[in-house]
């Protein structure tokens, strides 16, 4: 429940006009500071082919803070990075576009027992390090599952704004049994939505009949939780069935990670950062870095993490529904005049930051 | 003069304009047994002169000195001797006049304040007993204890329990005056012609006000008044000033006065002197008041039907006073009538008041009961909004208070007070709170000099709380304090100009900082039940109200309060040092067993007051205040919520401290028709608290941890401008203040701002109020209030940065770096009275106020979307009109 929520609420019984308007600061005066993202972990680029996932080499991206507005933030270029281990052994970023670098090395990953650090120095000199972190141990994949269920939402009729019970399916990790622990297993979810998607005008064989599209975006950006023994379940996302995107096909990735006690921290103080409007929230504070300026004494954002990581596919079926979902006719019909995506899914819109292809990835299963 | 006097009489008396030729003859007559009027008739007559006399002196005088062998002089004289009178020679006539010509002068002289006793002339010098009573001009009620003087005389008296007392005096001309500790001195011209009776009513502080004008009732009191930094308001008044949905809210009004703000619109508490709201003692009959708001600041906590008295003092106040520091805030409410049942109330759209009282034993034992009610859910649930629909949101609270005189000397008061406020959000978070007070308080009146107050009172506020939102997330919390408290004070006037109060105080605490516990079978939440803190609270005060000389006065006093902190609890020991990350871990921990002394403090309090008076009309005074206070109010929004909570100072915390001085000029003009008050103070506060980064609040046991302890500073000017009578009156208001935060220590984590000052959460340098009245009928005023403020401070993202999924993480200014935008509102109110007529059974009055005239759409609170753009949340962003129907049903 948002503070907006609350006092709207509060007001709304005293019949007050309570009103919500955009508000600027000046912070024109502010200067920006460097960004470091990036993570290793224990699956290397060979390892984690034998996941149902894309592969990848690990990245770090260097960027700078940018204005409250919707506005991306600057890459830095031209800066040296390796990560280092606590054998003083190290592994060479190169970079692949303005701002990301990447670590070219199929077999490298973060091995148990070991600490990594990131050292990095800008095209100006100013020198940043990270702390060293050491991988969690690896954890079992929670038990994933879902449950049908009717949530109260708002739908849209005859162009107002109406309650309506959403039929859909809440998923839920619950998480495996942990034995005797002495601290917190510290988890994080977060998922990767890939569906199919149709062009109508075309018959079924041409090459732009059909599209992938996969977001980040789909669902919440990500859940934590920490547990001692485990068993505990947690909500994830829920799905309304009427959806149309399940309809040719929908399935969800989701990458289970282990997090060390300060990237764990980091992540919550996000997540808190998100909670800002709650009525109650604590007062606003920076997120934790484990980045620190080396030489001088510039603050520095972002984080560099350790951590195991695991995945599992969810792949949607009606089947597994227990009442019938019917396929819309709206969406099996071009328009008059059709519209360009009419003649080619590729043009399809999509979310924003979504890749869209019309060859179906190595692990799609119909 | 003596012409001047003659004069006057000449303008009374029956004339003759024969001239007196032969006064030196003798009369023949005797005309004993006559008619005394008959036979200066005859006297007239018969010697051809003109004798001046008033004739209403002497109906039914008979002739008791025969007249034979005597001049008429001579006769005259013999015969109104008795009535102080004499017979003079006036430009060849004869003049009856009085002895004592002055009585008579000033009875008729122009000064339409001074006040005749008596109705007929005793003899000169004749001792006379004048009586009276003195009571609260605010309520009626009599005031034990208050001074009687005549200073030419040095005679003096004090009133007895009913208010009365009763005054020795030859006849004459004197300045009386009337005092009682806590109220105004009221200097009284009186001529005393015999015995007789004169009431007065005192009003406490520096203002006093009548229903629809500040009246002329000692309106030199903030010149003459001893005590710095107090300010009254008398019920009616409050009543008066424009309100929100019209609701009155006697808090809120004191916020019109130099000095005294709020955070934001709407807000819980109140701030005095760059104070935080934890930091004000508030008080309602003498039992503490935790929460003084229903539904998070739109409604107050008291009920204004019920309420007589409004002090507050910006400071620690007098010595017997103690606990806060920044401010106490001495709310009494009223004695129910012993004579009459009387029933009032008000109706309003959302809230509707009900109060009745009367005699339980006629002139022996009262009653007032009185109670408020809010109906909004219908409302809610009408409502096309998920969130809304399953909401509720409700407040009651009832107030009683009995009187019982137990004789003339004792007399008992019992205060009960209950509150609840059920909030439901979206029926999955559910906030109820509520207060349970009780207060009983004892008079005792030992003589003429003494007298000794015993209080005591129980306080009882809880918390619960409660969110199932999210299952996995769902707690119960409560939390709350308990407070039991013993004072006993003892008033001695040692001298009609010297008045000593001493005694102790007794509090013991309990705090439950929380209990949180997980609900329902899917929540994840770790039970955390914080061990409740108990402590005892002892301290011994001596206050002095002294007038040293014509011009010079003394409020002083001492204070000794000691803290003792005891188990059964678990005291923490955290990390310190270099090592700290975000927030210090606990190394180890001590388990207390019930009523083992974990740690414990003293604080010496002394605070005086002085006042000069340069002139008749205006003076300066100079204030100091040391306060300690032991318990803290624990807040993570600007605001105080219900979720706040208080911690005992102890091994982890130290107790806050703070040293106040202020020094300001006080000058009335054109008979006390108009006041300026101009007041400059600094204060030091130290051990002021806040939290390192990413404090958690809520269910944390080693919060202590997380608390900072530094030094705080505040210092303003406060200006006050005051018209008392007319049609038009009102005053206008201005402070600059600056209240200012610093934190400072070798480990980051326990430094804020790189341990530069830093604006407190209500540091509003400009605060600017301008109240007006103007009456436009005898049953109609008009009202104006207009507020300006600067806005408070807040902590802002200043740049964003994306992070994985997360689009924009958040980067945030220095601590209040940044404030919100500056704040002002216009209301008015139209006040229709119904019928003058007193004998009427309902009396009652409408009240029509505009709240936010020109619909200004001030920031209740300014918070952040995920992108970190600002959005002002304006819960009154437009104009709000409202009636309300008081009544009055008396028989």
């Amino acid at each position: 429940m948002s503070r907006t929520a609350i006092l709207m609420m509060i007001s709304t019984t005293l019949y007050t006009g309570a009103c919500v308007e955009q508000f600027n600061f000046d912070v024109s005066h502010e200067s920006p500071l460097l960004v470091v993202e990036g993570f290793v972990s224990d699956l290397s680029y060979d390892d984690i082919q034998n996941y149902p996932v894309d592969a990848r080499y690990f990245e770090v991206k260097l960027k700078i803070t940018s204005g409250v507005k919707n506005k991306h933030d600057e890459p830095v270029a031209g800066a040296e990075i390796q990560v280092i281990d606590d054998l003083a052994e190290s592994w060479e970023y190169t970079e692949v576009e303005p701002g990301i670098y990447r670590l070219f090395f199929e077999d490298f990953k973060a091995e148990a027992g070991r600490s990594y650090m990131l050292n990095l120095e800008l095209s100006n000199g100013d020198r940043y390090e990270s702390n060293f972190e050491m991988p969690p141990p690896n954890q079992e994949l929670a038990d994933f599952f879902f449950e049908e269920e009717v949530i109260t939402g708002y739908d849209i009729k005859a162009g107002e704004v109406v309650i309506t019970p959403l039929k859909g399916i809440t998923y839920k990790a619950k998480v495996a049994d942990l034995g005797t622990q002495t601290d917190f297993v510290r988890y994080r979810w977060d998922f990767t939505t890939t569906y199919g998607v149709i062009a109508w005008g075309l018959d079924e064989d041409d090459i732009n009949y059909k599209c992938w599209i996969t977001t980040g975006f789909f669902f919440k950006n990500f859940v934590i939780a920490k547990d001692l023994e485990g068993g505990s379940t947690h909500d994830l996302f829920f799905l309304e069935t009427n959806d149309q995107h399940l309809h040719e096909g929908f399935t969800v990735s989701f990458r289970q990670t282990a997090l060390t006690a300060d990237f764990y921290q980091f992540w919550e103080d996000v997540e808190s950062q998100e909670k800002q409007e709650q009525l109650f929230a604590p007062p606003p504070y920076n997120i934790v870095s484990n980045m620190r300026a080396v030489g001088h004494d510039k603050p520095v954002y972002g984080y560099f993490g350790v951590v195991s990581e695991k995945f599992h596919r969810w792949y949607f079926s009606k089947k597994e529904i227990s009442y019938y979902i019917d396929y819309p006719e709206s969406l099996q019909r071009c328009g008059v005049p059709p519209a360009p995506e009419c003649f080619d899914c590729r043009l399809i819109s999509r979310p924003i930051n979504s890749i869209i292809t019309n060859t179906a990835p190595t692990w799609w299963a119909e | 003069m003596r012409i001047i006097k003659l004069g006057l009489i000449f303008s009374a008396f029956l004339i003759s304009s024969i001239g007196y030729g032969q006064e030196m003859n003798r009369l023949k007559k005797s005309y004993l047994g006559l008619d005394f009027i008959t036979a200066v008739d005859s006297i007239q007559k018969e010697n051809n002169v003109k004798i001046f006399f008033k004739p209403d002196w002497f109906e039914g005088k008979k002739v008791e000195t025969s007249a034979a062998g005597l001049t008429i002089q001579e006769f005259l004289n013999k015969n109104v001797e008795k009535d102080e009178l004499k017979a003079v020679l006036y430009y060849g006539t004869i003049v009856l006049v009085a002895n004592n010509p002055e009585l008579y002068q000033v009875e008729k002289s122009a000064d339409k304040n001074l006040v005749i006793i008596g109705d007929k002339s005793s003899k000169l010098n004749e001792v006379v007993s004048v009586t009276g009573k003195i009571t609260d001009g605010a309520n009626d009620e009599p005031l034990i204890g208050a001074r009687v003087y005549i200073s030419s005389l040095n005679i003096g008296t004090i009133t007895d329990f009913n208010g009365n007392y009763s005054l020795s005096v030859p006849v004459g001309k004197y300045v009386i005056e009337y005092s009682s500790i806590s109220y105004e001195n009221k200097p009284v011209d009186v001529v005393i012609k015999s015995a007789g009776n004169h009431d007065v009513s005192l009003f406490s502080g520096s203002l006093q006000l009548d229903e629809l004008v500040i009246t002329a009732e000692g309106q030199d009191a903030n010149v003459q008044q001893r005590v710095s930094g107090l300010e009254n308001m008398n019920i009616e008044t409050i009543k008066q000033l424009p309100t929100f949905m019209g609701e009155v809210d006697p808090v809120k009004s004191l916020t019109t006065m130099p000095g005294i703000s709020t955070t934001g619109e709407l807000s819980s508490g109140f701030n005095v002197r760059g104070g935080e709201t934890g930091q004000n003692l508030i008080l309602q009959d003498g039992a503490i008041i935790y929460n003084p708001t229903h539904l998070f600041g739109f409604y107050s906590a008291f009920n204004s039907d019920m309420v007589s008295d409004v002090n507050l003092y910006k400071g620690g106040g007098p010595a017997n006073f103690g606990g806060r520091i920044s401010s106490v805030l001495d709310i009494k409410l009223r004695h129910g009538d012993d004579e009459k049942y009387k029933v009032s109330g008000g109706v309003g759209l959302v809230s509707s008041r009900l109060t009745a009282e009367g005699p339980i034993l006629k002139n022996k034992a009262s009653f007032l009961i009185g109670g408020r009610t809010s109906y909004t859910n219908w409302l809610l649930h009408s409502l096309n909004n998920i969130d809304l629909n399953s909401s509720a949101a409700a407040f009651y609270d009832m107030n009683a208070k009995l009187l019982y005189r137990i004789s003339d000397k004792d007399y008992l008061t019992g205060s009960f007070y209950i509150s609840h406020d059920d909030f439901n959000l979206s029926g999955d978070s559910q906030y109820d709170w509520g207060n349970n007070n009780f207060s009983l308080e004892w008079n005792h009146v030992y003589g003429e000099k003494t007298l000794s107050t015993l209080t005591l009172s129980s306080s009882d506020y809880t918390v619960e709380t409660s969110t199932t939102e999210d299952e996995q997330e769902a707690f119960e919390f409560d939390n709350g304090i308990k407070n039991l408290s013993a004072k006993f004070e003892f008033l001695y006037k040692m001298h009609p100009k010297n008045s000593l109060t001493a005694g102790m105080e007794y509090n013991k605490i309990e705090s439950e900082p929380g209990n949180l516990r997980p609900l329902g079978e899917f929540s994840i939440i770790d039970a955390v039940d914080i061990n409740n803190q108990h402590a005892n609270e002892i301290a011994i005060f001596l206050q002095d109200d002294w007038d040293l000389g014509a011009r010079l006065a003394l409020s002083g006093g001492i204070r000794y309060s000691m803290f003792r902190r005891v188990g059964a609890d678990k005291v923490y020991l955290f990390e310190q040092g270099i090592d700290v990350l975000r927030k210090p871990e606990v190394i180890d921990s001590t388990f207390y067993n019930s009523g083992d002394l974990i740690d414990s403090f003293s604080g010496i309090e002394p605070r005086f007051s002085l006042r000069y008076l340069l002139t008749t009309n205006s003076s300066i005074k100079m204030s100091y205040y040391r306060t300690y206070q032991y318990m803290h109010l624990i807040s993570n929004t600007v605001s105080a919520t219900p979720q706040d909570y208080y911690l005992a100072s102890g091994p982890n915390l130290d107790p806050q401290y703070a040293d106040q001085y202020s020094i300001g000029y006080f000058k009335n003009i054109r008979e006390n028709q108009y006041q300026f008050s101009g007041e400059f103070y600094y204060k030091d506060i130290y051990n002021a608290i806040d939290f390192i980064e990413g404090a958690e609040i809520l269910g944390n046991e080693e919060l202590e941890g997380s608390l900072i302890q530094g030094k705080g500073k505040a210092y303003g000017l406060e200006v006050q401008i005051k018209k008392n009578e007319g049609r038009l009156n009102g005053w206008i208001s201005y402070t600059y203040s600056r209240s200012l935060r610093k934190y400072q220590s070798d480990f980051e984590y326990q430094t804020v701002n790189d341990g530069k000052y830093y604006s407190s959460n209500n540091d509003k340098p400009h605060d600017l109020s301008l109240v007006l009245n103007y009456k436009l009928g005898a049953r109609l005023v008009l009202s104006a209030n207009f507020s300006y403020s600067t806005g408070r401070p807040i902590t802002v993202p200043i740049s964003k940065f994306s992070y994985d999924k997360t689009l924009a993480a958040l980067r945030y200014s220095d601590r209040n770096a940044y404030r919100i935008p500056d704040y002002h509102r216009l209301d008015l109110s139209l006040t229709l009275k119904q019928g003058l007529r007193k004998d009427r059974l309902l009396r009652g009055e409408w009240v029509f106020s505009i709240f936010n005239v020109y619909g200004r759409k001030n920031a209740y609170s300014v918070y952040f979307i995920d992108s970190g753009q600002a959005r002002k949340l304006s819960i009154l962003g437009s104009m709000f009109p409202s009636i309300t129907y008081n009544f009055k049903l008396a028989k």
